[in-house]
Parts: C-alpha cells; sequence; structure tokens
C-alpha cells in the first residue's frame, strides 16, 4: 500500500477531518512517493481539467510511445477521485423563530497540502436560513463571511461569527490533516483537530506546530481545544516520541507499515 | 518491372499517399493552433490576476483604515484563485510544449521517410527513362529494318515493342509525378518543422515567464498571509505589484509576438498546403486525359 495512504489510515481520523479516502486517491493521482508536496496535490487537480483537451491533442500522435504514455497518464487522472472544496448544511432542529445548523466546509489548500474539514454548529433566526427538509441553505452574507472566516483559526472564526447579530455559535470544529514533517524512514504526517464550543470551558492547546496560535484570554468566556496527532515509520516512532518529548508535546503518535 | 524499387504508384495511389500526409500536416498544423489558445489563455489569465490586486490594494486601503481584522483575507482568497488558474495555464503551456516535441519528431519522421521515397521515385524515373530510351533505340533500328524488307513478323515485333515504349513513358511520367509530389511535400515539411522550431523556442520562453511571474504570485501569497501589520500589508503589496507588472508584461510581451508569428506562419503553410493540393488536382486530370488516350491506343494494338 502507498505510503500516504498507510499513513492517512494510520492516523484515525472520523468525520471532523477531510474523508481520508478521497486524499488517499488524491496523493495516488499525484504519482509521488511519499506525502506529495503542495504542486503535486495541485498538478493533479489542474492535469485533470486539462486532460479533456490534451487527450484529444494526443490523438493525432496516437501510436508514438512518448505520446501514448502521456495518454495513459490524462486517462487515468480523468478517472481519479480528487479532493474538492464542499459545503452542505445539514439541519439539526427548527424551534419557534430559531433554526439550529450543522454547516460542514471542506476547505483543501492545495498549494500547502493542508485540507481542513470545519464543521459548525449554529443557531441563528429563520430569516438566515432557507430550510429545505433535512438541509437549509444559509443567507449569502453569512455564507460569504464563513468563507473568509475559514481561512483562520476555529477561534477567530467563532469570534468572527458571534459578531453577526442574531448569530449563537454552539461548536467550531477545525478538522486538519496536513502538514506532514521529512523523517528518516519516511514522511511524519499529521493531523489537528482543533474545537471552540459551549461544553469545552478550558484551554487546552498541545501542537509543537503552531507556535503563533491565538489563544483566548480568560474573560472571554471561550475555551479552547487544540491538539495535534502524528502518524510516523513504524521504524520512526521512537524518535517521533522523543521529539515530541523535547518539544514538550505530548500528541498521539501511531506507526505504520512493517 | 522487376529492376524499379518500388512499383510505379497510380495517380490515385499517389494522390492517397500525399493526402496521407497532408492529412498529418493539418492535424500537426492544428496542434500550432491549440498551442497559440494556451498561450493567449496564459497572458489572459496573468492579467486578470495583475488587475484583481490593483483593484484589491484600493479596498485593502480602506479596510486598513478601517481597523479590520486581517483585511488582506478577500485579496487573499481571490489571488489564490487567481494563481490556481495560472497554474493551470502554464501547466497547459507545458504539456503543449511536449506535444509539439512529439509533433516535431514526427515531423522528422515523415520527412525522412519523404526523402527516401522521393529518392527511389527518382532512381526508378531514372530507369525507367533509360527502359524507355532503349526500346525507343530498338524501335528505331526495327523501322530502318521494316524498310528495307518488311514481313508479318517484324510487324508483331514493332506492335510489342511499341506497347513496351507506352508502358515505359506511363512508368516513366508515374515516377516523376511521385518524386515531384513528394518532393513538395517535403518542402513543406520542412518549413513546418521550422515553424515548430521556432514555435518550440517561443512557448519555452514563455513558459519560463509565465513559471517567473507564478513563483512571484505564490511568494506573495505566503508574506501576505503572514502579515501581520497594515503597514507590512501594503509595502508588501506595493512591492509584489511592481514585480508583477514586469512578470506579466514580459509574458504578454512574448505572447503576442508569438501569437502574431503563428498567425502569419500557419496562414501561409495552410495555403500552400492547398496550392499543392489545386496544382496535384490540375496535374490528375492531365494524367486521367493521357492515361486515356494510352488505353485508346493500347485498344487499337
Amino acid at each position: 500500500m502507498a505510503v500516504a495512504r498507510q499513513a492517512l489510515r494510520a492516523l484515525r481520523l472520523n468525520r471532523l477531518y477531510p474523508d481520508w479516502k478521497t486524499l488517499a486517491d488524491h496523493a495516488a493521482a499525484t504519482g509521488q512517493p511519499g506525502w506529495p508536496k503542495g504542486e503535486d496535490w495541485l498538478r493533479a487537480r489542474v492535469d485533470q481539467r486539462l486532460a479533456p483537451e490534451m487527450l484529444e491533442r494526443l490523438e493525432d500522435q496516437r501510436g508514438d510511445p512518448t505520446a501514448d504514455a502521456r495518454r495513459a497518464y490524462f486517462e487515468g487522472l480523468m478517472k481519479a477521485r480528487l479532493v474538492q472544496d464542499h459545503a452542505t448544511i445539514g439541519l439539526v432542529r427548527v424551534e419557534d423563530d430559531r433554526v439550529e445548523v450543522e454547516w460542514r466546509l471542506d476547505r483543501m489548500d492545495l498549494p500547502q497540502a493542508r485540507f481542513v474539514r470545519w464543521t459548525l454548529r449554529v443557531g441563528g433566526p429563520t430569516d438566515a436560513f432557507t430550510v429545505d427538509g433535512t438541509q437549509a441553505q444559509a443567507a449569502p452574507e453569512l455564507t460569504r463571511r464563513i468563507q473568509l472566516l475559514s481561512w483562520h483559526s476555529a477561534l477567530e472564526l467563532a469570534l468572527g461569527l458571534e459578531r453577526v447579530p442574531g448569530i449563537v455559535v454552539h461548536e467550531v470544529c477545525r478538522g486538519e490533516v496536513g502538514p506532514a514533517r521529512p523523517g528518516p524512514s519516511g514522511p511524519w504526517l499529521s493531523a489537528c483537530l482543533s474545537r471552540v464550543a459551549e461544553h469545552v470551558r478550558r484551554v487546552v492547546v498541545d501542537d509543537p506546530l503552531s507556535t503563533q496560535l491565538l489563544v483566548p484570554s480568560s474573560e472571554s468566556g471561550h475555551g479552547l481545544s487544540h491538539q495535534r496527532k502524528w502518524a510516523v515509520p513504524t521504524t520512526d516512532a521512537n524518535a517521533a516520541r522523543a521529539w515530541l518529548a523535547d518539544q514538550g508535546s505530548r500528541n498521539l503518535v501511531y506507526a505504520f507499515g512493517d | 518491372m522487376s529492376e524499379y524499387r518500388r512499383a510505379p504508384l497510380t495517380p490515385t495511389q499517389l494522390e492517397a499517399r500525399a493526402a496521407e500526409f497532408a492529412e498529418r500536416h493539418a492535424a500537426r498544423l492544428k496542434g500550432l493552433g491549440s498551442a497559440n489558445r494556451a498561450q493567449m489563455a496564459l497572458k489572459a489569465g496573468l492579467q486578470a490576476a495583475m488587475e484583481t490586486e490593483e483593484r484589491e490594494v484600493g479596498v485593502l486601503e480602506m479596510l486598513i483604515n478601517l481597523f479590520v481584522e486581517k483585511p488582506q483575507t478577500p485579496l487573499v482568497e481571490a489571488l489564490t484563485a487567481h494563481h490556481e488558474a495560472a497554474v493551470q495555464q502554464v501547466r497547459a503551456l507545458g504539456h503543449q510544449i511536449e506535444a509539439l516535441e512529439t509533433d516535431r519528431r514526427l515531423v522528422n519522421q515523415d520527412i525522412q521517410a519523404l526523402n527516401t521515397d522521393a529518392l527511389d521515385a527518382l532512381a526508378d524515373a531514372q530507369t525507367a527513362a533509360l527502359a524507355l530510351q532503349t526500346t525507343e533505340i530498338k524501335l528505331e533500328a526495327l523501322g530502318m529494318r521494316r524498310k528495307v524488307q518488311d514481313n508479318a513478323d517484324l510487324q508483331a515485333q514493332a506492335d510489342q515493342l511499341e506497347a513496351l515504349r507506352a508502358e515505359r513513358a506511363t512508368e516513366h511520367r508515374r515516377f516523376f509525378a511521385t518524386q515531384a509530389r513528394l518532393e513538395g511535400l517535403a518542402i513543406l515539411n520542412r518549413e513546418l518543422r521550422q515553424l515548430l522550431n521556432d514555435q518550440h523556442e517561443r512557448l519555452c520562453e514563455l513558459h519560463d515567464a509565465g513559471t517567473a511571474a507564478l513563483k512571484r504570485m505564490a511568494s506573495h501569497l505566503v508574506t501576505l498571509k503572514a502579515a501581520a501589520s497594515a503597514r507590512d500589508l501594503h509595502r508588501e503589496t506595493e512591492s509584489a505589484l511592481k514585480d508583477l507588472r514586469t512578470s506579466v508584461a514580459r509574458v504578454c510581451r512574448v505572447a503576442d509576438e508569438s501569437s502574431h508569428y503563428l498567425t502569419e506562419h500557419v496562414d501561409e503553410l495552410e495555403d500552400r498546403m492547398r496550392t499543392l493540393d489545386a496544382e496535384a488536382a490540375s496535374r490528375r486530370q492531365a494524367h486521367a486525359e493521357v492515361e486515356a488516350a494510352l488505353n485508346r491506343v493500347r485498344r487499337w494494338q
């Protein structure tokens, strides 16, 4: 099994993270060993878009070995399942003039090789959402606001959203896959879950990679849970644990491979 | 016939062979068209990215003055989209360059095949000319003999030689026509090769310029995301814009020059191919008339 797929599977990613199987398929489509770099992820996506045009162009060169190899590459890409930005809003409950929704937003930052899934539980007045069965649609200005805030941290998004009149933020989860650190025997892939919620009162931050993370002040009344976990090749597991201990971190380390 | 390198091509066979090359030639010219579209798309994409940035800088200044948190986000978002579009356009250009390289290799193979075929046809035309000459000498000698003394046997020999002469003449004409037609195609393919070489060079230059612009955009995005203060942001954006303007101007210049050059030359080559076809058509007509006349002569014999 490819290293990226092994590492992704070892990370035990739940639904608060982007779908790991699609990530593994996309990683395979890059054709790169290990954990692909940002440009590789992006290249697979743009090449998939260019594939129909290029397949037509290569049609006239049929029989030439180089052209045939390139056609096989584009044909493979056409079939590959790649990650993409995606948003769904599921209805949680409707009570009188209030609507509560679960907003799921996948933001795939390919050039940085960082893949984020936002899961927000927010309540708002009925005019902020259009309900359609079990799904809902948000007012355009609210969608835009969330889209802009989604570039930032979980706390920043929660704070930014609370400023919108009528909106109550119950929970903000930011599940991120990446980045990976190069290790002696393979990539050390990390994933980080950041959560701001009504029931989270304490501030628990354990992430050796986020040194400039905005944490809530004691008087703000917000808590924050922000923890990273790692998947490293079995032979690097001890080295990874030692490095984390050195950083003063108690991050979980999962091993993959023989 | 066995003394020839190849069997002589009838006009129909020759046209089919020429059409095969002409079709490939046309496909390669079409390929140059795709390369041209790719370079124009790159130019338009980078210009759009720059315009967005110029427009957003105004908005950015306003936002900075309003002390909004992270005022760069809308700009980062817009530039990220432009960056991805530009990556795609540069990639498209890269793929077109590779396809052009394959075309160039195939054109070279075609030229070599045409050269070999044309040389064979030329050698065969010479062999046929010699055979024709020999037959004519024999016919002339026989004519002299028949002037002195004629009989049915000599008449039969003369008829046989006459038929042979007609056949040799046809073969000679066919080899000659084949040689001329293939040579014409080889000339056009050599010009196409030149065009592919020139265009390859320009597209590579454009690819370099595009890649440089992409690098600037990417590093600008990274600093923009990290910019902490409004002053940093302003300074960074101003200097990045200046850089970007230079690289985009370079891309635009190369793309325009290359596109202009291509339009001129592709049209010309297409015209020439059409003229060659037209000439061939009139030659084909003449051939058909001669063939018909020869057939009539043969029937009378």
